[in-house]
């Protein structure tokens, strides 16, 4: 206690120490108020363009910002699609189709997990020549999902944006809203963490989307865990609330898409955890107010005929490859039927992408067939999960 | 929104707090700040807020009861010709029973939203002793944001009041926005209602100095936090969590980090603080002057937290010294004792108030209380070997100026407060004592170096060696700032004389590097302000 | 000038050796610390049989003797029964 000079004293005044020193104020001036050089208030004419100076410093301040943001963002922004430094990998899956010559896609599907486990384009190629792409990571939001929206229509002109039916279910604040909208704007925001893999192309080079994805952002999963489906899609009068937000950012991304001569529409994936009979009720109720499509797949006349025995991999929550097969060939089918979406397998502009693509599927499943172990329901069985990332052969 | 640094909070609720309280004239600027306040804690606490409008309420009625009764006391003495002082003796008692009871409400609402369990299991524990055992059920309420930091605000005025320090305030207003200013309810710092009521009042207008002098010191804030601190949790979360999987050198590491996070984290969030009140004109009390840099641990808690050091100084170790039971005992151990071990007895007595109540108003928790404690003994050690350490220092001819003497008790200070930081961010006592175990007997240096502090932390969520970089090279510049401002020097004032492009540069800078090198983002798990939970 | 002889008094007896006359920064400068300030409390209050109430007790009052004089000649005087 015997020490340095301490610089706060005992408190005890009634009087405010007077605050911050004003910028340059007479006695009866507010500080800040516009004075001459001498100190004496202006009025009238001179104090109102005083303001409008302090006014057109303020608006430069921020543009400058604002410019030195955009520049930020430049640099910070990969200048390729594939797998650069501080790019986490999850998401050069989902923005694979920057890869895609432009706009070949007849297709898109967005969502999460249940979506990359569940629909395989190269199986809907297979089954009925439609060019597809999946752009879904794990646990998406529906904010990145406009994300990935709006950055895919502009390089791709698909008929059909189908949006999975488990992301109206996953609620979002305006926080999160508001933090999306932003990132679009400004990258920066999304991409600073690649300060740690900066290289001399992010400052000179320019954008080069050289990266395909073979497996078009499908995840090829194997194993078996069976699920029980005593209680699926038990019915129900219950409708399960789909959140105002969310249907305002639906809203909008189905005019996004009306924009650009596409459909949106509202689809969900075959899953006994994930999807019930009031989700089912809330999703058509949406689909309705909204004006657009909803198609059922785990009920309905557009049901999969899903053998949940051993078509799941994690206790239905999410569809392994078998699953997948059978869901993909039933949206081939929807989409040829009911979008009028072309067979392109004749046609040469898309047969060497997609042959390639179609004969690396072909070998992974060979691989994958030989290493997983199908169980009897109640066994316990390793998963096995081939890479996703890799680069054409 | 959940605090200060969430996004919404700076680039949507601050911006139109600011332009609203610009644009309104100058008798209403405070009535904006007192709705921007409720909001905000209305937005954090929801229904909470009832507790700070009770204790509103109750420090402006208990106000003005005591404010009524010294007027009355006051002509009683005038008019009367003898008896002054038992006149004064009776207005006294009363007096003491009307603030009791507002302290009562004050203190009794944050005893039962954070201490209710804490004091319970302690009663337990001693009837447990004597062989009774309560099973009583008791409910769990999150805390309204703030409340030990408004609280103490609250007392004070109470306090001020009663000694004739600050007149009672008739305006409602007034009391409410000091005790509920948006920018100081998260975590303080803890203002006296001398200092802060009618700054708040004044509705000074937005200048350009302030508003780039404010938000450069936001910004400032902002790296502490987002850069340092919230990239630190990465590594000292898992080590204090799982403190057996780590050896000595590890633990040591993970202490100093920690003393590390939490300056940057508490003083960064008090720069936002300060930085947001100078915005609205209101020139809040400092917290914190270069810690770092004590040389005794009694000079440090001169220099960290700052206000709570005077709130407990003026509120606690004066008042209980300078009672008539101490100050008597002060005297016969002076003739006792001598001049300076005599007065060290009933110091020591109002000290050990003083950390008791440091210690368990951080938490309600034994390991908060050990903190507490563990200053204390150090403190009051301190004084009973300075006479001593003096004579040494001249036999050994040894001077205690001497840049080499000072940077050995700066580093002996360090020392001391990483210890104490550790026991106080340990999980529970026992977790603390280990951990120090560890540190004494199971250092290995080896460790340190060996790239086994990449390895701390689940996959993917450590420190990389660019995390390191950063870390070393802003505090690196703290040490720089810190150095300048040790000095004297002002640098705000330095920089509003540098020419527009300078000043413009140096803001872009910070608010990229705030940006860029900030801990937030899909690769980092979020940290909410860490002083906001006391 | 009684008050001010016996406040020098009090203070040579609780800091010997210190320049007290000349000083206007006692608290400042730390030459009296917090502890010596209670001590200084008791010895003033039984010397002149006042009681210095806490809000007294503060830097202007306490930073020179010619501060402590004056708080001590006007508590005397306003305690006078």
């Amino acid at each position: 206690m015997n020490e340095e000079k301490p610089t706060t004293k005992p408190e005890n005044t009634a009087a405010a120490p007077g605050a911050i020193a004003p910028d340059m104020a007479a006695a009866s001036t507010d500080p800040g108020e516009p004075v001459t050089p001498e100190g004496t208030p202006l009025h009238g004419a001179a104090r109102l363009r005083a303001l409008g100076k302090s006014l057109l410093v303020a608006i430069a301040f921020v543009l400058v910002g604002l410019l030195v943001l955009y520049g930020a963002s430049r640099i910070f922004e990969p200048k390729s699609n594939g797998n650069v430094g501080g790019v986490h990998a999850a998401h050069v899956a989902a923005n694979g189709f920057l890869g895609e010559p432009k706009n070949s896609l007849d297709a898109l599907f967005i969502g999460d997990s249940e979506t990359y486990s569940a629909v395989s384009p190269v199986e809907i190629w297979k089954a009925g020549g439609a060019a597809t792409y999946t752009c879904a990571i794990g646990g998406q939001n529906l904010t990145y999902s406009r994300t990935l929206l709006e950055r895919a229509l502009k390089v791709q002109k698909p008929r059909v944006v189908m949006i999975e039916g488990n992301s109206l279910f996953k609620p979002f604040d305006e926080n999160k809203l508001l933090k999306s909208t932003i990132k679009d704007m400004f990258p920066i925001f999304e991409r600073h963490d690649r300060w740690k893999a900066l290289t001399l192309r992010d400052f000179f080079g320019s954008a080069e989307n050289d990266y395909v994805d073979d497996m078009k952002g499908f995840r090829m999963k194997w194993g078996v865990r069976p699920a029980d489906d005593s209680a699926y899609m038990e019915p129900t009068d219950n409708v399960a609330e789909v959140p105002e937000l969310t249907k305002s950012v639906l809203a909008e991304m189905r005019d996004m898409c009306r924009a650009a001569g596409s459909e949106l529409v509202i689809v969900s994936t075959p899953s006994t955890k994930c999807w019930y009979t009031s989700r089912h009720n809330g999703a058509q109720a949406a689909a309705d107010e909204l004006g657009i499509e909803f198609i059922d797949l785990n009920t309905g006349d557009d049901a999969v005929a899903i053998d949940w025995d051993t078509d799941t991999r994690d206790w239905g929550d999410h569809l392994n490859y078998a699953g997948a097969v059978k869901t993909s060939q039933a949206l081939a089918h929807i989409l040829s039927e009911r979008y009028g979406v072309p067979d392109h397998r004749d046609d040469p502009a898309y047969a060497a992408e997609w042959n390639r693509a179609v004969r690396h599927h072909d070998r992974l499943v060979e691989k994958g067939s030989a290493m997983a172990v199908v169980g009897k329901p109640g066994d316990a069985i390793t998963i096995m999960e081939l890479p996703p990332l890799y680069n054409p052969a | 929104m959940t605090s200060y640094f969430s996004f919404i909070f700076l680039a949507a609720f601050l911006p139109t707090a600011v332009a609203v309280y610009a644009i309104a004239p100058r008798r209403a600027r405070w009535a904006v700040l007192l709705v921007a306040s409720y909001l905000f804690f209305f937005w954090l606490s929801r229904e909470l807020i009832l507790a700070l409008w009770v204790s509103t309420l109750a420090i402006y009625g208990t106000g003005l009861g005591l404010g009524a009764l010294i007027r009355q006391r006051d002509s009683a003495v005038k008019a009367a010709k003898s008896g002054k002082r038992e006149i004064r003796a009776r207005f006294a008692r009363k007096m003491k029973i009307v603030m009791a009871a507002g302290l009562l409400v004050n203190f009794g609402l944050l005893a039962a939203f954070k201490y209710l369990h804490f004091f319970a299991s302690v009663i337990d524990g001693a009837l447990g002793l004597v062989g009774i055992t309560l099973n009583t059920e008791l409910p769990v309420w999150a805390a309204p944001i703030g409340i030990s930091f408004y609280t103490l605000m609250a007392g004070s005025y109470l306090i001020d009041v009663y000694r004739g320090t600050v007149a009672a305030d008739r305006n409602l207003g007034r009391v409410a926005l000091f005790l509920g200013f948006f920018p100081q309810i998260m975590e303080g710092p803890i203002s006296r209602y001398g200092q802060t009521a009618d700054q708040l009042m004044a509705g000074h207008p937005v200048t350009r100095a302030n508003l780039y002098a404010g938000t450069l010191r936001m910004l400032w804030g902002l790296g502490k936090k987002m850069i340092v601190a919230d990239r630190l949790n990465a590594f000292v979360k898992p080590v204090f969590a799982d403190y057996t999987a780590y050896d000595g050198g590890i633990i040591a590491l993970g202490a100093v980090l920690y003393t590390v996070q939490l300056y940057c984290d508490f003083s960064g969030t008090m720069d936002v603080a300060l930085g947001m009140g100078r915005i609205f004109g209101v020139s809040l009390p400092e917290n914190f002057r270069q810690p770092f840099f004590s040389r005794t641990a009694a000079g440090f808690w001169q220099r960290w937290h700052i206000t709570l050091g005077t709130w407990l100084r003026d509120y606690i170790y004066y008042p209980v010294s300078l009672s008539k039971p101490l100050k008597k005992l002060t005297s016969k151990a002076r003739k006792r004792f001598g001049n300076r071990y005599g007065p060290l007895l009933a110091s020591s007595a109002a000290l050990f108030c003083v950390w008791f109540g440091n210690g368990l108003w951080h938490g309600a928790g034994s390991q908060y209380i050990f903190f507490g404690l563990y200053y204390f003994v150090l403190i009051v050690a301190g004084s009973l070997i300075e006479p001593t350490a003096v004579k040494v220092a001249e036999r050994l001819r040894i001077s205690r100026e001497s840049a080499g003497y000072r940077a050995f008790q700066i580093a002996r200070t360090l020392v001391i407060i990483v210890v104490g930081e550790l026991f106080f961010r340990a999980e529970g006592l026992d977790a603390g004592l280990a951990m120090f175990g560890a540190m004494v007997c199971d250092f290995n240096g080896a460790s340190l170096v060996d790239g086994s502090i990449f390895g701390v932390g689940a996959a993917g969520i450590g420190l990389d060696g660019h995390d390191l970089a950063i870390v070393l090279a802003w505090v690196a510049l703290m040490l720089v700032v810190g150095l300048i401002r040790e000095r004297g020097v002002s640098i705000t004032e330095r920089v509003a004389a540098w020419p527009l492009p300078a000043r413009w540069a140096l803001w872009y800078t910070l608010f990229l590097a705030v940006i860029i090198f900030g801990a937030y983002g899909t690769a980092y798990a979020p940290v909410d302000p860490m002083y906001a939970q006391f | 000038m009684e008050e001010r002889e016996t406040i020098l008094e009090i203070l040579d007896e609780l800091a010997p050796g210190a320049d007290f006359e000349g000083c206007t920064t006692l608290v400042d400068d730390r030459v009296l610390d917090s502890l010596t300030i209670v001590a200084l409390v008791a010895e003033l209050e039984d010397a002149f049989d006042i009681t210095i109430p806490a809000v007294e007790v503060v830097v202007e009052n306490f930073n020179s003797v010619d501060g402590l004089t004056a708080m001590v000649k006007r508590l005397v005087e306003d305690q006078l029964d």
